[in-house]
């Protein structure tokens, strides 16, 4: 097994999913989480300035949070077994990208981010997700791809984690994607990694 | 072998790293080229509400031009060989993507347009083409991933192609990702299809 070594924020973010299949798979791995003031100096240092990056024994550092998801999903077996089961989990991880990243979090005029973040819910996530939950409770499967719990039930899991901060009830509006982010809250390893991971709202 | 079609605008963008990868693996499928009038009727019958989506037989419609692209690439062994060498590759990818999205597309003011790009380029854009440039230039070898041609490497030629829609002359500063881009464009599938599209 290689030695990993997770370099990003103290927070979940685009980390999380990544630390998930680590704790689900019982693989150990450094999460090194970055403080705001050293961050100005470790910037530059990283492939493309910014963070997450995966350090993998002394091979080239690997940034951008999507290929790391896909590289450690391969190496762990949460890419669900082939080609095209892959490519699924491809295409959920990145709708959920492409609807997250319209949530202005950045935003500092308090209106301005208010309205963004209206907007994003209204006309990209909640679109997205009613049709993610209608295929999923029409397909009656335990996980969404494969029969097997992939990188895609991962993705959903921290999604709808993170999107209490901007709707306190957000995944209870999708009943049967609702059933499987407590299914996968209860596996064992996740279990215990949720109850002991630092607190952070995102 | 399957029978694909591809659904997207009569535009490049996000579609046409795809019809790359089918044109340099010869594999044939439906262009299906969509236009501006017939989307409000296609657009609630794919997966979510947008394009491209590649059919491959009667599975389910597959969305996400990065997850079309990754597959395609792996179907047609023009992909990176290896978990890790793939992880490099989509990496590069998701990063033109990333780049090719903030153009001013829809900027009609030539002026304005202009100086977009060319903010876009001094902040963003020239400074990861330099590190490319420099890892690229020290790798020695003539694809992005290793030393043949992936899916990476057609994307970031129609990157390039794009981009030259706003500034010709951004790649005479990357001599080494120029000479690439030279390369992609010289082989022969790709030539005949550049030559041949819409």
């Amino acid at each position: 097994m290689p030695n990993y070594k997770l370099v990003y924020f103290n927070s979940k973010g685009r980390a999380e999913v990544v630390r998930l299949m680590f704790a689900e798979a019982g693989i150990e791995f450094e999460d090194k989480r970055v403080q705001e003031e050293d961050w100005p100096q470790l910037k530059p240092t990283m492939p493309f300035g910014q963070l997450p990056v995966l350090y993998i024994d002394d091979k080239p550092p690997l940034p951008q949070s999507g290929a790391i998801e896909r590289y450690v999903a391969r190496e762990l077996n949460f890419d669900g077994g082939s080609s095209l089961a892959f490519a699924y989990i491809d295409m959920v991880c990145n709708v959920l990208e492409d609807v997250g990243s319209k949530v202005p979090f950045m935003e500092e005029d308090e209106a301005k981010k208010a309205a963004g973040t209206k907007d994003a819910l209204e006309n990209h996530i909640y679109p997205a997700f009613d049709k993610i939950e209608k295929k999923f409770k029409e397909g009656g499967e335990e996980f969404l791809i494969a029969k097997r719990l992939t990188l895609a039930d991962l993705a959903i899991f921290h999604f709808s984690d993170v999107a209490r901060v901007i709707d306190a009830n957000f995944i209870t509006k999708y009943p049967t994607l609702d059933a499987l982010c407590k299914r996968v809250a209860a596996r064992p390893s996740i279990k215990k990694y949720l109850e002991n991971r630092p607190k952070t709202p995102l | 072998m399957p029978n694909y079609k591809l659904l997207y605008f009569n535009v490049k963008a996000r579609g046409e790293s795809i019809r790359l990868i089918f044109a340099e693996a010869g594999i044939e499928f439906e262009d299906k080229r969509v236009e501006p009038s017939e989307w409000p009727e296609i657009k609630p019958t794919t997966p979510f509400g947008r394009v491209p989506v590649l059919y491959i037989d009667d599975k389910p419609p597959l969305a996400q031009s990065g997850a079309i692209a990754a597959y395609l690439g792996r179907e047609f062994g023009l992909d990176a060989g290896s978990s890790l060498a793939d992880a490099y590759a989509h990496m590069l990818f998701d990063s033109f993507d990333d780049f090719g999205s903030i153009l001013p597309y829809m900027e009609e003011d030539p002026v304005k347009r202009k100086a977009t790009v060319q903010e876009l380029l001094e902040k963003q854009i020239n400074p990861a083409l330099d590190k490319m440039e420099k890892k690229f230039k020290a790798g020695g070898n003539d694809f992005l991933v290793g030393k043949k041609l992936t899916y990476v490497d057609l994307a970031f030629w129609n990157f390039c192609d794009v981009l030259s829609d706003f500034d010709k002359t951004f790649l005479t500063n990357f001599p080494t990702l120029d000479a690439l881009c030279k390369r992609v464009a010289a082989r022969p599938n790709i030539k005949k299809y550049v030559e041949n599209r819409p």
